[in-house]
């Protein structure tokens, strides 16, 4: 199982490919927001797109709109949120 | 698959509709239509002049409407107005030619808020024509 770090860097990489951003992953800070005012500038069909990713890559789903905007905050409460999930599918 | 016509929970009328017929549907989830472009169609006289082909923005809009059967096909949200928002990818594989039969699929992939993402894909005779993404936005 990935640390939180190693899952923020991984996010981070996934972020860049899968939304095609001109940015290098080591640039997103891992708690700066990702969506409104100064934020890394993601739009309701980026959140959509992590929903996928999320899925694909770690077998986590979202349920709904009021989870999402919980979960996707920033890169690490996108790895706390999948570390919650791994560790209730072990325990 | 209800009685009433799938078609009819698409809100394009002609000359815009490009599925012929669904053939398979899972209400939500999965829709299986086919197309076939006539070869008299205006818009194949200058694409291409001598060599008909049909443009991939077609294919594009029948595989989008061919995921908006699958959509409002959910619990017979018929008066939903759905709009496509985004094309996540779309790759072209084959020459599609008039009067080839398509058969377009669309897989419901994920779903927040009034976005849903399909999973989309052409076919002609079993081989791939188009494939991608798909992102279709609703309101009541």
């Amino acid at each position: 199982m990935l640390s939180r770090e190693e899952l923020a860097a991984k996010l981070k990489r996934l972020i860049v490919d899968a939304l095609m951003m001109k940015r290098t992953p080591e640039s997103i800070p891992s708690d700066g927001p990702l969506f409104g005012p100064d934020s890394l500038g993601l739009d309701s069909i980026d959140a959509l797109q992590l929903v996928v990713i999320l899925e694909k890559e770690f077998g986590v789903a979202i349920r709904d709109a009021a989870q999402a905007q919980k979960v996707f905050q920033n890169v690490n409460t996108i790895a706390d949120y999948i570390l919650a999930c791994q560790a209730e599918t072990t325990a | 698959m209800t009685d009433s016509n799938p078609l009819d929970l698409l809100p394009h009328r002609a000359p815009f509709v490009f599925v012929d017929r669904i053939v398979e549907l899972e209400p939500g989830l999965r829709a299986v239509g086919v197309k076939k472009i006539a070869a008299d169609e205006w818009y194949l006289r200058g694409h291409f002049p001598g060599n008909p082909l049909v443009p991939g923005v077609i294919l594009v809009e029948a595989l989008a409407q061919v995921a908006g059967i699958a959509l409002n096909s959910e619990q017979h949200k018929v008066c939903r107005r759905t709009y496509l928002s985004a094309i996540r990818s779309m790759k072209f594989l084959r020459p599609v030619l008039p009067d080839e039969e398509i058969t377009l699929v669309a897989q419901r992939r994920a779903q927040l808020g009034n976005l849903t993402q399909f999973a989309v894909a052409a076919s002609v005779n079993g081989t791939a024509a188009a494939e991608g993404e798909v992102v279709l936005g609703w309101v009541s």
